[in-house]
């Protein structure tokens, strides 16, 4: 078991290294950085004259990067390195995590140029692993730094309603009960607009909203039935409420830790979802203020697996 | 301390001093030009599209004046709306209007009325998208669903099935968490008005003077029984009262705003029927379907016209729909969270935040409904819910210049108590010339809801539990003052009673929400 953390030739991925010491620090697993070389397909053949030059430069770049995050690396971690060949960064990626059987896989997001203010711009990578992989994928947010020596104090688990969603948060809560860590779980709501032309008014939609909340508190009381049942509980407890205009209010409108990471599951980063906009998990992995863990639909059942292997 | 039944029939909702719960209060961002564009966009798509068919052969040509008087005394209703909207300042539909103002037996009658004017017009609204939608599929593929599936039993058919799919459709939407933006509605309005001017000028090359001959044929009475049945379409005028709390300026946007908005809904209105008039004499109109298709249509020859004003009247129409059945599911919403309505209305599924079962229970009832009644019953139900919530509204007008002459207005009405008085005047008139058989359904339905009322919310209303409990103590008839203000407010926020006061009664230890 590691956690892979994915370096990209070229950019600068120090926030997904931080995030990858972090959760590495707080679950005590090894850390494997891995660099994927996406031009060295297809595999087999020698390719020599330009090709091959071409060849020799990528790896090269991507040796020097790796060994830029050996620098980050603080030396409290085990850590290992290897560039991975592969037909694309996605792939490539997923294959490491197969080879080295990570349990997490850390990315970090698309640094551009343009200043999108608060909102995290995810490249068509991590898109890409959000709805393929099998493990759950860390999103670093830009700039994303923890300091030395730090680990997890906290896990935010979203909670959504839906039974998958209890099960996740029940399985976070326990990994993170594994790890000393505490738990939270958090709903999240924009308000909705009223049917201006409806003549009902435009409060009745914020009635909606405290009665949605109040069935939330009480479908979380389940979880929190589950939660009491653990041998080792975790080191707090809390539910919270986070409502705004939009998601990035909603999300910013309750107090995070500097440690801090968002579990969110991503059963509806279906195949649906990618041809439909709204998906939940999505809008809030890109206004998080925090790293998001995104358990995507094909890793869901090995997640709460594991957490069940813990509370065995 | 159990309350007298004078104390249940007019106890009054407090209003909340510092507009409700949540804090986030809305910005007041709308303009005096969208403010207008949701009271056209409110109105015009509920009637016109189907209501000459109904109205022409009640009244001749004089129709046009039908369309004046309905228009003359939905401006005035509109205006108490108005007032009453700006005192009151909880947001919501009459119903709480009423509620905070005259009390519960009157809310009760108001909901009733509501039910009707919602639930019903939407039936009548989706059986007109009925005739548009087979207009356009004969149009376009030569290919009409048989009588029996697109007509109610009584005119010949087994049950309206477009109907019955455009309110599944719209309950999926809801279901699913639908939520409104201006700019939608200006868009949509635009269509709106352009199909109707598109009718306009192709209609007015078919003008014809000898079709206004016999100008009323009915006389005096038919003018106002077909006012009786167009005052549907002046249904959602009212939406600029509602939207005032989101409006810039409202003591000047709003009665802009609203006659603004009347006149140009009234224009087209008149617009439309003269052109249809001029087209076709009034005996052709009667059981016309999808009529303003059919006129263009036997104007020039060609069905391009006709297929053009059938795709916008099935988008503008189903925008409408959509819409009402909203408003239909949230009034029983709020009137579910007051105890008036069973818990059920008030679930809310915690993954789509949206009253799911309450928007299933809804799109059911008016399923059936659209299914299987004409739609000139359908239309004359919906124009007597309106009529008499809108008596209700001017009378409480009346009564809150008489009980708190001090209160906070943000818009008063002009020439008081003479625009309540023709208001109230103005519905009665339309009411009694509507049918015999509509007026006794109504006042069937409105005892229904009362008694049903006697039985269940009179004893489960939340108001009612909280004035029991001493949070909230009566000082005299129709004024309360809270018992404990700071508890009281909480409760009132949350709209439950978890907690009974102990020291105030502890008997009540038992009573939960």
């Amino acid at each position: 078991m590691s956690i892979v953390v994915g370096v990209a030739p070229g950019h600068c991925s120090h926030a997904a290294l931080h995030l990858a010491v972090l959760i590495a620090r707080s679950s005590d697993l090894p850390l494997v950085a891995v660099a994927v070389n996406s031009a060295a397909w297809p595999r087999s053949r020698r390719l020599s004259g330009v090709d091959g030059e071409y060849q020799r430069f990528v790896r090269e770049e991507a040796e020097a990067v790796l060994e830029k995050a050996k620098a980050v690396i603080p030396d409290d971690i085990a850590a290992t390195y290897r560039v991975h060949d592969a037909s694309s960064t996605r792939r490539g990626l997923l294959e490491a995590c197969e080879e080295v059987s990570a349990t997490r896989l850390v990315v970090g997001e698309k640094v551009t140029e343009s200043d999108r203010g608060d909102e995290v711009e995810l490249g068509s990578v991590v898109t890409g692993l959000l709805h393929s992989a099998h493990v759950p994928v860390a999103v670093a947010p830009h700039g994303f730094r923890a300091a030395p020596g730090a680990v997890l104090s906290r896990v935010t688990a979203a909670y959504s309603g839906s039974e998958t969603s209890g099960d996740l948060v029940i399985g976070a809560a326990a990994i993170a009960a594994e790890a000393g860590e505490g738990i939270r779980i958090a709903s999240f709501h924009t308000r909705p607009r009223a049917f201006l032309a409806a003549r009902v008014g435009q409060d009745v939609e914020n009635d909606i909203v405290s009665e949605w909340e109040d069935q939330i508190r009480e479908d979380v009381s389940e979880v929190l039935d589950a939660i009491e049942q653990f041998e080792r509980p975790p080191a707090s407890v809390e539910v919270v409420v986070g409502s705004g205009g939009s998601w990035g209010e909603a999300l910013r409108s309750i107090p995070w830790h500097e440690t801090e990471v968002l579990v969110v599951g991503s059963s509806s980063l279906g195949p649906l979802a990618r041809i439909s906009l709204g998906s939940h998990a999505m809008k809030i992995v890109r206004h998080s203020p925090v790293p998001v863990v995104v358990v995507p639909r094909n890793a869901t059942e090995e997640y709460v697996a594991q957490a069940d292997e813990l509370l065995d | 301390m159990t309350s007298t039944l004078r104390q249940q029939l007019f106890r009054v909702k407090p209003v909340p001093r510092d507009g409700g719960e949540g804090g986030t209060k809305l910005k007041r961002s709308i303009g005096l030009f969208q403010l207008t564009m949701i009271g056209v966009g409110g109105t015009i798509g509920t009637g016109i599209f189907f209501i000459l068919s109904e109205a022409v052969p009640l009244a001749g040509p004089a129709v046009i004046w039908s369309f004046v008087i309905a228009a003359a005394i939905a401006g005035l209703s509109a205006l108490c709306y108005a007032e009453l909207a700006s005192s009151v300042p909880v947001s919501g539909s009459s119903y709480s209007y009423a509620y905070s103002t005259l009390g519960e037996l009157p809310a009760m009658g108001v909901a009733a009325c509501l039910l009707l004017e919602y639930g019903v017009s939407t039936a009548a609204v989706a059986v007109g998208w009925s005739q548009y939608v087979n207009q356009l599929l004969n149009n376009l593929f030569g290919f009409q669903l048989p009588q029996a599936l697109s007509a109610a039993p009584e005119e010949g058919g087994i049950i309206n099935l477009p109907a019955v799919i455009l309110i599944a459709l719209c309950a999926f939407l809801l279901v699913r968490g639908t939520s409104h933006s201006v700019v939608a509605n200006t868009i949509m309005v635009i269509i709106k008005i352009a199909v109707l001017l598109f009718f306009v000028a192709v209609g007015l090359t078919g003008w014809n003077t000898n079709n206004f001959a016999d100008f009323a044929p009915m006389g005096f009475n038919g003018v106002m029984a077909g006012a009786g049945i167009i005052f549907f379409s002046f249904v959602g005028l009212d939406a600029v009262a509602t939207a005032g709390d989101e409006a810039k300026n409202p003591r000047r946007n709003l009665p802009i705003a609203l006659i603004a908005a009347l006149v140009i809904v009234t224009t087209m209105y008149v617009l439309v029927a003269t052109a249809g008039l001029g087209a076709q004499p009034a005996s052709e109109f009667e059981g016309q379907k999808a009529g303003l298709s059919q006129i263009l249509e036997n104007i020039i020859g060609a069905s391009w016209p006709g297929t053009l004003i059938a795709a916008g009247a099935v988008i503008s129409i189903f925008s409408v729909t959509l819409v009402v059945l909203y408003g239909q599911t949230r009034i029983l919403f709020a009137m579910s969270r007051d105890g008036m309505a069973p818990k059920i209305f008030q679930r809310v599924n915690p993954r789509t935040m949206t009253p799911v079962a309450n928007t299933v229970i809804v799109a059911i009832v008016v399923g059936i409904l659209a299914g299987v009644l004409p739609i000139n019953f359908l239309a004359e139900m919906t124009s007597i819910g309106t009529l008499a919530a809108f008596t209700v509204v001017a009378i409480a007008v009346m009564v809150l210049r008489r009980r708190e002459p001090d209160l906070e207005r943000k818009f008063k009405v002009p020439f008081y108590p003479l625009i309540p008085i023709l208001s109230i005047i103005g519905c009665l008139w339309i009411i009694r010339n509507l049918q015999l058989i509509t007026i006794l359904v109504f006042l069937v339905w409105t005892a229904l809801v009362i008694v049903w009322w006697w039985f269940t919310g009179r004893k489960n209303s939340m108001l009612g539990q909280q004035l029991d409990s001493g949070l909230i103590v009566l000082v005299g008839p129709g004024k309360y003052r809270e018992g404990d203000a700071e508890r009281a407010a909480e409760h009132l926020e949350t709209g439950t009673l978890s907690v009974p006061d102990p020291v105030a009664n502890p008997a009540d230890g038992e009573e939960k929400r």
